[in-house]
Formats: structure tokens, C-alpha cells, sequence
């Protein structure tokens, strides 16, 4: 254990993604923890009957003063504590023009039982990039380029199909570190109706889009297995 | 979904791949295949069908037809033609939750065990057998996707109507449990009352008993958000309302009628004696245009023409083709298919992502420093400097401003200050101050916080730097906190390195600290013991030896050293940590450089 000044584990790891990818051209984004339904789902293509919106997934804020509720959580305030950090990429786009690459690291909250793997309050980073002519070509670039710098110039990547609302093609992509294949990413093409909900013309630019849990990039390159000990507030979590 | 392989080689004229190289084909161009369970001469995979193939691929059919396109194999055809007989019993829709109801009656049928065969089919994705008619709804749902449910005719009363519930209605399911309705539940009901929860599960008053000798089947479709909203409503997450969630096409249904209908006569015996298909608005089909150009500017250059064309031909899609224009009829089953860039994702997964190219980015993009962002980074460069380490603490507390519904039990506030986590953090860690080594503790996190703005009760939230400079909190904004300690945000950081290494988990139980204070012969004889410690404190200790203090005096010097004691299975006893202390104690006294103060 080191005698001097820690820092959290959370924060090297943190730290350590957004050197490799400003090395890269990414700009680093942030967006607010207590987002509005539009930001978190509805511009992100999430239907609005879709089961990540109950509130068995979702922490809806209650309305400030009853009765005002509207929100489709029945009877709540519209706003939720985000579930992850992709609204970024829509706040992110309604206020600049591409072509542009960010990266954007947060805390997000999912109501679901904890265990050593899931919490309730997790980190994420989100990845965009977008402009005329960006394929899934560029997407394996970026992220193997990343994935070689964190865990080493062996590494490689692999795309299987995944499916998520805001992205089409989705992917997972899994990197093998070392003997073992880890699923650490999902990604995809931006969906045109997320770039119809920011004003883009979908016809002219095209983008990819990547998440990764920060939570789990940490316990992988630290040898954690309780996610759990790390919201403690206790020192001993700070052991690098 | 669990899907038998002996199952879907009925519906594939080929021999399949090996259970292994269809597993491999299906996880790189398909889906994830969770589990893999060898049963008989059988193998049983646990599917996890992507939510927007779960309108088509929620089934042995669906799975079989993906498979066939995927690896060009045929499908084995089949076809059934319903008898048209005008069906006595009165339906009527009313709502449009309903998109299309087929009711089949069937005179003169044998309830009973069902053949050895079927028993093995549904037992092999861990269903079990009730009774012929039964098992043949069941068998239908998991083969071609299509929820059907079978009544006893002698116990509906006067005809069929699809209705919303009356507020408060009731209805004991199958499963014996009651349930009470509201208008936003769709019913199944007789002249009577509910037999039915429309597309989410049966009723008992109309329950197939081994009496029954006539029934009426019901191959119907329901709405996706209404089944869901009930389903959820009612916590009746069933087979039937998966499917239909999840946008089953109405246009399976006639196949499966027919299917069913072929079934029941085969296993029960009897003869149809009534149709009726209600299908208010039957969907025209669909057609999509595009070119390639649409596909590579998504999935790279690498894809051509000639691999959509083949794409299509392996899936036996209809489409026309003008040189790099295609106008495909998009199938009644796709029902995700939307636009082009649902036809690039066929085309990628179906020719593989590892056959695409890997290339930087085509413009280089200039890396603009984000303010808060750039402040973090500096506040905590800052405060490691001086001697503050990080802790990160919850988000909900038990008060604030501001709640959240169905939050964690006690803890369904969001923080209004760090403050009040810090302070527990500085509790908690001044207890292991020994086990950490240090003797003051200080502490920081940078952190949102939430507020409640009075007037127009609009929330807001701030991010914060809180530090405990042993035991005195102080917290502000993270603008202000820059401010007065006038930190260059914009001055570069070192880059902080992780030390290398595998995390340590800590014990649960207490520890134990013994301090020795040593008289030096020579300040030289510090090293030799610091030597002994260490060494001592490897094999017995959770930590290294403490420094605690030293002096001189009278030409001596004296060292004291802290060592800690703690088992990661059980809390350790004073006789246990005195007797191994002393041990240590002995080595030191009995050196000739040191004497124990």
C-alpha cells in the first residue's frame, strides 16, 4: 500500500483512457448526472414503451410537488438520473458540427440489485466520433488503437452483432487480452434518427459510437472482484 | 431462448454443421449463444435473440429460417390449407389491440397423453407435458413463434368478444392466481365474463379438461405496448406475451392455424367444424430502395455490390437490381427493417465484421481542453500534492432536496453535499489509520451534488470538492475551490503512473497493533533492524512495520515501530498476536545492538 497520496483506482483508470484517446484526437465531453427523458431516451431512439425505461432499470426523479408528474414513468417528473452516457452525444451534437471525435466519462445509475459485478452508481465512457464518410472501417481503427495502448500491442478486437436503439449496425466488441477473449465494449453506427433528433442530415454524415463500464475496465487491469468496495469511501480500495 | 438442435434439423433439408461450428456461426453473424447442454443425443442452446429479431427469431422456425440464409442451406417447406367452414360461434373485435383473431372449432377430440415424441420435444427446452391439446399449443408457440391458446367450447357461453376490462373485472388464470382487471387490460370474453387475458394467458372458467370433446382455438395478434403494459401490469411475464411484445408479425398466424389445426387431429383426433379469421387491416408488403453506396458509406469499401446480391439470394429475399440500385421486398417477418441502414447491418453480419478493414480516422480532429473536465484533473494533481488522497462515495443518501422512486431502501435522496459521505469516509478510515499506516488522515472527493431551486422547483446540480484535513471538513464549488487556491487549470499534469500489481481484498475482522521501541548501540543498526521487522512482518503482519518516532538521546537513538496483526478468516485472540509478538521481541532483545526500551 503506498504511504503517500492516493488517488482511486476509478480515477487512474479514468485518467489513463482519456490520455490514449486525446492522443488520438478526442476532445473529452461532459453532460449532467440528472438528465430530462429527452436527452436519455427519446432522442437516443429509445421507444417509449421500451423496457429499460420502467423503473425497475430506471431512477425517475420524483416531481417537486406532487400532482405535476408527466414524465412516461407514470406520474414522475420527465427526468431520470441517467443510465448512461450517451446523452452526452446528443448534447454534445446539439450544440456543435461535426466533423468532430469525443470521449465522454461519467457516472450513471441503473436501479438493479448489486452484487460483486453491478452497482447502482457506475462509471461509463462514451465514445463519438462523426462526419462525411465515417465507416465501421474507422471504428475498428480507433478502438484497436486504444485497446493495443491500454492493455498491450498484442491485443485484438473482434465484432459480433449486438442491438442497441441508438445505434445500427450494433456491435459487442471483444478484446483478447492475453489468452482470454473479454466482452468490455459495445459500439455501432449511429442510427439517422439519432442524428434526425439533433438536427443533422442523416444522408450526409455518418458517425460511430462506443460505451465501455470504467467499473470494469478498472477491475480487469487491477485484479478487483468487488466493484462494490470502491463507493465505500475507504482508503484501502486505493492500492496502486 | 432455449433452442434444440435435433428440433431445428426438422426444418432444414441439409445435414446442420457440427453443434460447435453452428454455435460459432450463429455468435459471429447472429446472436449470442448463452449456454450449450448436451441432452441424449440431443444438444439444447440457450439463444439470446437480439431484441430486434425477437419479432422473427423467438422460435425453432425463426431460428431454423436465419440459419438457412446464414449458412445457404433450404428450408424444409410445409404447407397447411384451413377447411372453409363458417364457424358457428359468434366474434366479434372490440378493440384495436387486436390486429387479427382466427378462432377454430374442432368437434369430437380425445384429450390425452401426448406421444412419446412430443413429450421429448418440450421436455428438451424444459417444458412439460399436460395433455395432447395443450402440449400442441405449446409445440406451435416454441416452432414457429405464434401464441395459441385452446378452450373447451361447452364452457364459453354464447361467442367469443375481444374486449377492454371493465374496471375491477376479475379473472382466475390457468395458473389459479386472481387477478383484477382495468379497462387497459385486454379481455378474451363469452357472454359471461373473461375466459382470457388477451395474448398474455388463459382463463380457468374455460380451462381444456380430459372431458372436453369440442374446442376452439385461438390464433390471434395483439399489440406489442398493450401486452407489454398488461403483462408487466399484472406480472404475468409468459411465453405468449414475449412474443407478442416483441411485434409478431399477424401474418404468422394463418401458417400456424394450419399447423396447429394438423397437429391436434394427428395426436386428438376430431374434425374442424368452423373457421373464422377476423384481419381488419392485413399489411400490405413493404419495399425498400437503395444502393450500395448507402451500405458502404456505412460498412466501408470493402463490401460490393455482388455481396448484397448474394446476401439476398442466401436468404431467398425478393428484390430487383438495376447495377448498384436495389429495391428489396422486405419481408412480412422482418419487421425491423425500417431503412438502409438496417439492410447494412444484414450485409455486415452476414459477411462477417472481421472482413472489414481497420483505418484511422479520415480527418484529423484537434483536441479542444474541457473546463471542468481540465479543473478535476488539476484539483486532484493539487491535492495529491499535498498529501489528500481520493475516496468516492454514494450518490444517494437518506436526505436531500431531491427523491428518486423505488430508490434504495433509506437511501432514496440524491446528496445535497459531499460533506456527510466525506465525514463517514474520515470515521471509518481513521479506525484503520494503523492498518493504512498513516497517522493523520486526509481526505477528498470531487463530486455532483443536487439542489432543489426554491421558487421555480427546478433541480440543479453542482460539482463539489470536499477534502477532511483530519477531521475538519470544509466543501465548495469546484469554480471556487480552483479560485482560492489559485490553481492553473491550464498548467500541464503529470501524468500519474498506477503502480504495478494485483489488487489486495482486506479482511472483515479486526485488527490488532503492537508497537517496540528499540535502543540503537549505533543510528548504523537502524537498517539491520527495519531488516528483521520487515521480514517478520511479511510472514505474520498485514502490513510492513510503521515508522512511529525517533530520537536521540545521550549519545542513543531511539526507534518505535507500529505492527499490525490481522487474520483474513478469524478475529485473532491477545494470546495468539502477545505469543507470535513475542517471538519478535526475543530476536530483537537478544541482539547485541539493540535493547528493548
Amino acid at each position: 500500500m503506498k504511504q503517500t497520496a492516493t488517488l482511486h483506482p476509478l480515477t487512474l483508470v479514468t485518467d489513463e483512457i482519456v490520455r490514449i484517446f486525446a492522443a488520438q484526437g478526442f476532445s473529452v465531453a461532459m453532460g449532467p448526472e440528472l438528465e430530462d427523458e429527452w436527452h436519455n431516451f427519446d432522442a437516443l431512439n429509445v421507444p417509449k414503451d421500451h423496457p429499460a425505461r420502467d423503473m425497475q432499470d430506471t431512477f425517475w426523479i420524483k416531481p417537486a410537488r406532487p400532482h405535476e408528474g408527466s414524465g412516461a414513468g407514470g406520474g414522475m417528473s420527465g427526468n431520470v438520473m441517467r443510465t448512461h452516457t450517451s446523452p452526452v452525444q446528443i448534447r454534445y451534437m446539439e450544440t456543435h458540427k461535426p466533423p468532430f471525435a469525443i470521449i465522454a466519462p461519467g457516472k450513471v445509475f441503473r436501479n438493479e440489485a448489486t452484487d460483486a459485478t453491478h452497482e447502482m452508481q457506475f462509471h461509463q465512457i462514451e465514445g463519438l466520433v462523426v462526419g462525411e464518410g465515417i465507416t465501421v472501417e474507422h471504428l475498428k481503427g480507433a478502438l484497436l488503437g486504444f485497446f493495443k495502448e491500454l492493455f498491450g500491442a498484442e491485443t485484438e478486437i473482434r465484432l459480433r452483432p449486438s442491438f442497441f436503439p441508438f445505434v445500427e449496425p450494433g456491435f459487442e466488441v471483444d478484446v483478447r487480452v492475453g489468452e482470454r477473449w473479454l466482452e468490455v465494449c459495445g459500439a455501432g453506427m449511429v442510427h439517422p434518427h439519432v442524428f434526425e433528433a439533433v438536427g443533422y442530415d442523416a444522408k450526409k454524415v455518418t458517425g460511430f459510437a462506443f460505451g465501455m463500464g470504467l467499473d470494469r475496465l478498472m477491475m480487469i487491469r487491477f485484479g478487483i472482484d468487488d466493484v462494490r468496495l470502491g463507493y465505500q469511501g475507504d482508503l484501502r480500495f486505493n492500492q496502486f | 431462448m432455449k433452442i434444440s438442435y435435433n428440433w431445428l434439423q426438422t426444418h432444414i433439408q441439409e445435414k446442420l454443421p457440427v453443434v460447435e461450428e453452428l454455435v460459432q456461426s450463429i455468435i459471429f453473424h447472429a446472436f449470442e449463444v448463452e449456454d450449450i447442454e448436451k441432452r441424449g443425443d440431443d444438444t439444447v442452446m440457450e439463444i439470446k435473440v437480439l431484441p430486434d429479431r425477437a419479432g422473427d427469431c423467438l422460435s425453432h422456425y425463426g431460428v431454423a429460417r436465419e440459419i438457412a440464409g446464414l449458412l445457404n442451406l433450404t428450408l424444409t417447406q410445409s404447407s397447411y390449407e384451413l377447411p372453409t367452414i363458417e364457424l358457428a360461434l359468434p366474434v366479434e373485435l372490440k378493440s384495436e389491440v387486436c390486429r387479427r383473431y382466427i378462432a377454430i372449432q374442432i368437434d369430437g377430440v380425445k384429450v390425452g397423453p401426448s406421444p412419446a415424441w412430443l413429450k421429448e420435444r418440450l421436455e428438451s427446452v424444459g417444458q412439460r407435458s399436460i395433455n395432447n391439446v395443450v402440449d400442441a399449443t405449446n409445440f406451435v408457440l416454441l416452432d414457429s413463434g405464434q401464441p395459441t391458446h385452446a378452450f373447451d367450447r361447452a364452457k364459453i357461453d354464447g361467442g367469443i368478444i375481444v374486449r377492454p376490462a371493465k374496471d375491477g373485472e376479475k379473472i382466475i388464470t390457468l395458473s389459479e392466481e386472481e387477478k383484477i382487471l382495468k379497462p387497459e387490460n385486454i379481455v378474451i370474453g363469452d357472454y359471461l365474463g373473461a375466459i382470457a387475458i388477451a395474448g398474455v394467458k388463459g382463463g380457468k372458467s374455460a380451462e381444456v379438461s380430459t372431458e372436453t370433446t369440442s374446442i376452439v382455438l385461438e390464433v390471434a395478434n395483439f399489440d406489442p405496448a398493450s401486452t407489454r403494459k398488461t403483462a408487466r401490469g399484472l406480472n404475468l411475464v409468459t411465453d405468449a406475451a414475449k412474443r407478442f411484445e416483441n411485434n409478431l408479425a399477424p401474418e404468422v398466424a394463418s401458417h400456424a392455424a394450419g399447423q396447429l389445426v394438423a397437429l391436434i387431429k394427428d395426436i386428438a383426433g376430431g374434425e374442424v367444424v368452423g373457421v373464422k379469421d377476423i384481419y381488419p387491416t392485413p399489411e400490405a408488403p413493404r419495399t425498400i430502395s437503395f444502393t450500395t453506396n448507402d451500405i458502404t458509406s456505412r460498412l466501408g469499401s470493402t463490401i460490393t455490390t455482388a455481396h448484397i446480391s448474394k446476401v439476398f439470394d442466401a436468404y431467398k429475399y425478393e428484390y430487383k437490381q438495376d447495377a448498384d440500385m436495389f429495391t428489396l421486398t422486405i419481408p412480412y417477418y422482418r419487421r425491423d427493417i425500417t431503412g438502409a441502414h438496417d439492410i447494412a447491418e444484414e450485409i455486415g453480419r452476414v459477411t462477417g465484421y472481421d472482413t472489414i478493414e481497420t483505418k484511422p480516422l479520415p480527418f484529423a480532429p484537434s483536441v479542444e481542453a474541457h473546463p471542468a473536465f481540465t479543473a478535476i484533473s488539476a484539483v486532484k494533481a493539487y491535492l495529491t500534492a499535498q498529501g489528500f488522497s481520493e475516496v468516492m462515495t454514494y450518490t444517494f443518501r437518506s436526505k436531500g432536496d431531491i427523491e428518486v422512486a423505488r430508490g434504495p431502501k433509506g437511501k432514496s435522496a440524491l446528496r445535497t453535499n459531499l460533506s456527510d459521505g466525506l465525514k463517514e469516509s474520515y470515521e471509518l478510515n481513521k479506525q484503520h489509520a494503523a492498518l493504512l499506516g498513516l497517522q493523520t488522515i486526509k481526505l477528498f472527493e470531487i463530486g455532483t451534488v443536487f439542489s432543489l431551486k426554491k421558487e421555480s422547483g427546478e433541480t440543479h446540480e453542482e460539482l463539489r470538492v470536499a477534502i477532511a484535513d483530519n477531521g475538519s471538513i470544509q466543501e465548495m464549488s469546484l469554480e471556487q475551490f480552483v479560485a482560492e487556491h489559485m490553481i492553473d487549470i491550464d498548467a500541464p499534469i503529470a501524468q500519474v503512473v498506477a503502480t504495478a500489481g494485483t489488487f489486495t481484498p482486506w479482511s472483515s475482522y479486526p485488527f490488532v497493533t503492537r508497537d517496540i521501541a528499540v535502543w540503537l548501540a549505533s543510528p548504523d543498526d537502524r537498517e539491520v533492524l527495519e531488516d528483521i521487522l520487515t521480514v517478520f512482518a511479511s510472514e505474520h503482519c498485514v502490513r510492513p512495520p510503521t515508522l512511529l518516532d525517533t530520537f536521540a538521546k545521550d549519545g542513543r537513538t531511539s526507534v518505535a515501530y507500529r505492527l499490525v496483526f490481522q487474520s483474513m478468516d478469524k478475529t485473532l485472540t491477545n494470546e495468539e498476536v502477545e505469543q507470535t509478538f513475542a517471538t519478535v521481541v526475543a530476536t530483537i532483545a537478544a541482539h547485541p545492538s539493540f535493547a528493548i526500551r
